[in-house]
């Protein structure tokens, strides 16, 4: 079966050293010079002080799960196979929020302010994207499907 | 009295056949349904002199309003495009409404439609399509499709709050009861709250009825004074207030997903108005998910914020309730009209014309408009003397 291409950036030079950084194993974030605030998605400008002096700085790459969803149609059919999969609202210590999918481990497991590491899983040789790899131990219970109410 | 003076008024109201309409581009479903908001008026072509209008998403037009004032006959002294998703209608009332204060023109008609459903079957002839502005930070990380990035915002209410699917449930099968009341609505079988438990995840914590419907749809309406107004056929509906805001453009990027921007837009649109929440009769609120109505039920304040769900119970939304919602059934189950037929249907419970779904004694209706995932909310009062 012909692999369908999954959903890929438009890379830019502004956003580049993300995606490079990526690709090399790191997780590079923008900094602002002027006020020392984080931001993302990459952008020219700071929103906090409107410095445009910023550099491209190593995050922790530990985060928490604010809130997420679980997929159960494909809305793109390169997922198709993947179904069902997280996807996750993570707070990085930075104080920024990404959002990615959640990897290496058991869906019905997955809970709001579960503590993980960021990853970097491969798309294509050139293009590598963050995962959220949970960390907190998993107990049994929930690891047990969800008994939701009238189902 | 509010803050502005009250001038103007909405006068005609038009609205294509909705659902599944082939073979039909949206320029030609705008077309039809602002034919129908002249003969609504008992106006001319020739008596419009500004015009709104929203590029259709499937093929996004330069000069769009133009090509739809050439296509109709319009003569413009005020026009342009504006693409705010659910939030046009309401963003282009405030500009339509300043713009005749103002003295550019005297009477402007704001249409817009779109083909998306017949599009998602036969795709008709386009040059392109809207670029949505995200997607390269949402969805090579998986994040695709618009109920994910509500159902985010869905489920960090239910953590913080202890809101249920029932409750979610509730809002779905309300809205369902008066699209059945409303002819030419898109869904026509009853939903009940098994049914909706039943109902297949799309996005958990989304269900199929959590999901606005794809449509084929075309909207209008005619705003114009007060003092032209009077020797037209219908009461007119006057503008008491709008307001707008706009949290963030990137979801990712509020601190907080469980508020809405009706926490800014909704205080606004009411102190212009110089009316309270207790004197809202109804409300038409953006529905894009049954989430979406929940939330902002909450920030405007019609019950405390984290208790929407227990709001939503007992049939305090339904007609006969506290506040009837979503009159014509909304974007869950009559058409998803980008907002526009919220406004249409509140005009017609404002005039007393909505039939069976007649909220008695309406006087004042609150409308709302959204877009993006909880990026820009407006909020927009009318009422009749």
């Amino acid at each position: 079966m012909a692999s369908v291409p999954k959903p890929l950036p438009v890379i830019t030079p502004e956003n580049a050293p993300f995606w490079e950084g990526c690709r090399n194993g790191h997780l590079l974030l923008q900094r602002c010079t002027g006020c020392a605030a984080w931001r993302y998605p990459p952008a020219s400008v700071c929103p906090r002080c409107g410095s445009l002096e910023v550099r491209w700085s190593p995050v922790s790459r530990r985060g928490t799960i604010y809130s997420f969803v679980v997929y159960h149609r494909a809305f793109h059919p390169a997922s198709a196979a993947e179904i069902p999969y997280v996807v996750a609202l993570v707070d990085l210590g930075e104080g920024v929020r990404m959002v990615m999918r959640v990897a290496k481990c058991p869906v019905a497991s997955v809970t709001i302010d579960m503590e993980g590491r960021i990853e970097l899983q491969k798309v294509t040789e050139e293009l590598w994207v963050p995962v959220f790899v949970p960390t907190t131990k998993i107990s049994l219970r929930s690891a047990l499907p969800p008994l939701s109410k009238g189902e | 009295m509010g803050t502005v003076e009250q001038t103007c008024c909405i006068v005609g109201i038009g609205e294509s056949p909705l659902g599944l309409v082939p073979h039909s581009s949206s320029l030609n479903l705008t077309t039809h349904a602002l034919t129908q908001a002249l003969a609504d008026a008992g106006l001319s072509h020739r008596d419009i002199d500004g015009c709104l209008s929203k590029p259709p998403y499937q093929e996004p037009t330069f000069l769009f309003t133009d090509a739809l004032a050439a296509t109709c006959g319009l003569r413009l002294r005020y026009g342009h495009d504006l693409h705010a998703g659910g939030c046009t209608p309401i963003l282009a009332l405030g500009n339509a409404v300043r713009a005749i204060q103002a003295g550019l023109c005297h009477t402007v008609l704001v249409a817009f439609g779109e083909n998306w459903l017949s599009y998602t079957k036969a795709p008709y002839p386009t040059h392109g399509k809207l670029h949505w502005g995200y997607e390269d930070w949402e969805e090579p990380f998986g994040l695709i499709g618009p109920p994910a990035g509500y159902a985010l915002a869905a489920k960090r209410h239910m953590h913080r709050y202890g809101t249920t699917s029932e409750q979610l449930g509730m809002i779905a099968v309300t809205q369902r009861q008066h699209a059945l009341l409303k002819d030419g609505a898109q869904m026509r079988r009853p939903l009940l709250l098994s049914d909706y438990l039943r109902a297949p995840w799309i996005v958990e914590p989304f269900r199929v009825p959590d999901c606005s419907l794809v449509s084929d749809y075309g909207g209008a309406f005619i705003l114009t004074t007060l003092e032209r107004a009077k020797d037209l056929r219908h009461q007119p509906v006057i503008v008491l207030g709008y307001g707008e805001s706009h949290p963030h453009r990137y979801l990712m990027c509020e601190e907080e997903i469980t508020r809405c921007g009706a926490v800014e837009s909704g205080p606004a649109a009411l102190q212009m108005a110089g009316v309270t929440l207790a004197e809202v009769d109804f409300a038409e609120l953006y529905d894009s998910f049954t989430y979406t109505v929940l939330v902002q039920l909450e920030d405007y304040g019609f019950c405390a914020k984290g208790e929407g769900g227990a709001f939503v119970e007992n049939g305090r939304i339904g007609l006969g309730g506290e506040l009837p919602v979503n009159t014509h059934g909304g974007l869950l189950s009559q058409a998803h009209a980008d907002g526009i037929l919220h406004v249409t249907e509140a005009v017609k419970q404002l005039r007393g014309q909505a039939g069976a779904r007649q909220v008695p004694n309406a006087h004042i209706g609150l409308v709302s408009g959204g877009a993006g995932v909880l990026a820009v909310h407006a909020s927009l009062l009318l009422g009749v003397e």
